[in-house]
């Protein structure tokens, strides 16, 4: 569930892709979905998507219309369009709440310290240790 | 000629490379097979995390079975389980899609590519068996043998120590050419006797290495596998004649009713009825040792260690002794136990702090302690301990509880009285309306030693043998007749 840890380390890796637009917000997605994929399936990465969605869609307006890809590696292509009629700031909530609730997820089965440790190599020069 | 040296690596399980013959051998091809629940992917696991280094890495490939996510979950739990080595050392990679989609060739190419761009020491692949089911193409069986072999000739080609592992029984499928292709082979099973489970494992197979035959007893734990290998020193429990060297027993008369104190590397039952003061004499059997700097252990199936330490007379100065790392006092009495896992942590203790005496107190106890199915060979694991123990140079005192039988004398309800080297015994006699007791020394091998019976007491803590019961017939009957002077048979 988030804590938070979660809820830091979401924030972090969200700001870190906002800096090449609003538009990047799928992003974090694609790069945890790299990372994680061949561990755990791409069907397994895009399961807990989904599920995070589903946790988050009631209470995030902007999300409500947004609806996971069937194809795992793409499915947060349509998040950035669902987001691109809301400010910046908007979108980074909305953005922060849904991956907090999916690092969460996978925070509940592996821990914190397997998640980071997995999701390093994709953001590299993000200080995770800080979160 | 020379030959070629086959170097092993460890399993990181304790016991398990004693079993094996000295390790993993270096390149070997493996196969690890058992039902569900057996612990094969546990053992998976803790090989890899054994022995991957950024150097030497290792790859952990899952296919269908246990979602990877549930298993890097319960993995967690393990103690071996080092989060930091996850990533560089342990690479964990999902074959799902490839084997669903694409079948053992798709399968076969990723393991390939995936060896190939990491180069790895360790491979386990987790389940083959999963991948037998996954491909129902048409002489699906005939691809499965060809899969595992390419894939056993690459893994060789490629210098890494693979692990195959499977729910496949080879006791089942023996005909599986699967078996033939492995260098080695490790079983897991376990079974159910009433309500204890026990789990085992045997090498079935190991080339190159002289493994140890037959079934071991293993156990899960937070530190994951541990195997108990048999230990079978029977050879050692045979003495000649009693050795020179006597021990006392804390109680001169009584080293006197031995010929001289307990001859060193002898095992020594101690029966009696309850109460009767066997922990007593054990007790101050260990002390006696501990003050001529002999260390001692004393395995406790009955009280646990606090409790024990409260309750003995000797509380304080045993404290003192395990501080002091002369005296260690092992619980044990899960009701699960292995003979071997009993007999491994006693004689380890033993080793470690280079125990001269050992005090199993009490084999009543023992047996209670042992999973069911271990206490039908219980008069048989008892000649395996006494052997073991004795053979690590220690001299053994076991007590035993006595059914309080007047009509006959039977000095062990196990029947193991031959199994030991000297016996005590205890019983309680009724001397003009009062219920005093008595000891005897009934046997000590190749030695001389006192028939007499005597009167003993517990006094602070203390056994005090006091003077033979000469006047007095029929003592063990339970109804003694005073000897009238003069009128001696």
């Amino acid at each position: 569930m988030p804590t938070s840890k979660t809820d830091a380390l979401a924030a972090k890796l969200v700001d870190h892709e906002l800096t090449g637009g609003a538009d990047a917000i799928g992003a974090v997605y694609e790069k945890t979905f790299a990372q994680l994929s061949p561990i755990i399936g791409a069907h397994g990465v895009r399961g807990i998507f989904a599920r995070a969605l589903e946790i988050v869609q009631p209470e995030q307006p902007l999300l409500r219309s947004f609806v996971v890809g069937t194809e795992p590696l793409r499915a947060a292509a349509t998040l950035a369009p669902c987001l691109s009629r809301a400010s910046v700031a908007d979108a980074r909530v909305a953005g922060i709440a849904l991956y907090t609730a999916f690092f969460g997820l996978i925070v509940t089965f592996i821990g914190f310290e397997l998640t980071v440790r997995l999701l390093h190599a994709a953001w590299p020069q993000v200080d995770m240790k800080e979160t | 000629m020379t030959g070629v040296t086959i170097a092993t690596i460890p399993s990181g399980v304790p016991g398990l490379d004693e079993v094996l013959g000295g390790g993993i051998p270096h390149l070997s091809f493996n196969l690890v097979v058992g039902g569900p629940g057996c612990g094969k992917t546990t053992l998976g696991h803790q090989i890899a995390f054994t022995n991957a280094t950024k150097a030497n890495r290792a790859l952990y490939i899952s296919i269908i079975g246990e979602p990877p996510l549930k298993m890097l979950r319960y993995q967690q739990q393990f103690s071996f389980f080092d989060a930091a080595k996850v990533g560089e050392a342990v690479r964990f990679i999902h074959l799902g899609e490839e084997a669903r989609s694409g079948g053992l060739g798709r399968v076969l190419d990723r393991i390939v590519e995936e060896v190939a761009r990491t180069n790895p020491a360790i491979v386990v692949v987790d389940s083959f068996r999963s991948m037998m089911h996954a491909d129902k193409e048409p002489a699906a069986a005939l691809d499965v043998q060809d899969f595992i072999q390419r894939l056993s000739i690459h893994l060789t080609t490629c210098e890494a120590t693979t692990f195959l592992i499977g729910e496949l029984s080879h006791d089942a499928e023996p005909e599986s050419p699967i078996f033939t292709v492995a260098d080695g082979i490790v079983a897991l099973s376990q079974s159910t006797d009433r309500n204890s489970v026990v789990r085992k494992l045997q090498v079935v197979k190991m080339r190159g290495q002289g493994q140890m035959p037959g079934l071991q007893t293993m156990r899960i734990s937070r530190d994951g596998v541990s195997v108990f290998p048999r230990l079978l020193t029977p050879d050692e429990h045979v003495k000649p004649s009693a050795p020179a060297l006597r021990l006392e027993t804390g109680d001169k008369t009584l080293d006197e009713m031995f010929g001289g104190g307990v001859p060193s590397g002898y095992s020594v039952l101690v029966c009696g009825p309850s109460g009767s003061g066997k922990t007593v004499l054990s007790n101050e059997f260990i002390l006696a040792g501990a003050q001529r700097g002999e260390p001692g252990i004393i395995a406790v199936f009955e009280r646990r260690p606090n409790d024990y330490l409260q309750t003995t007379p000797f509380g304080t100065e045993f404290q003192q002794l395990i501080r002091e790392k002369k005296l260690d006092v092992l619980y044990l009495r899960p009701l699960d136990l292995s003979i071997d896992e009993t007999l491994l942590e006693i004689r380890n203790a033993a080793l470690r702090i280079g125990a001269k005496r050992i005090v199993i107190d009490s084999l009543s106890g023992l047996e209670l302690a042992l999973a069911p199915t271990f206490r039908d060979d219980f008069r048989e694991s008892l000649y395996r301990i006494v052997g073991a123990l004795t053979g690590v140079g220690a001299t053994l005192l076991s007590t035993v509880e006595l059914d309080d039988s007047y009509n006959f004398l039977r000095l062990s309800p196990h029947g193991i009285a031959f199994l030991s080297d000297a016996i005590v015994l205890q019983r309680y006699v009724e001397i003009d309306s009062e219920l005093r007791r008595a000891i005897a020394v009934v046997k000590v091998r190749g030695s001389e030693h006192s028939k007499e019976l005597r009167e003993y007491a517990i006094e602070a803590g203390r056994l005090k043998v006091r003077a033979p019961l000469r006047n007095y017939d029929g003592l063990l009957t339970g109804r003694p007749r005073l000897r009238v002077p003069g009128k001696d048979p």
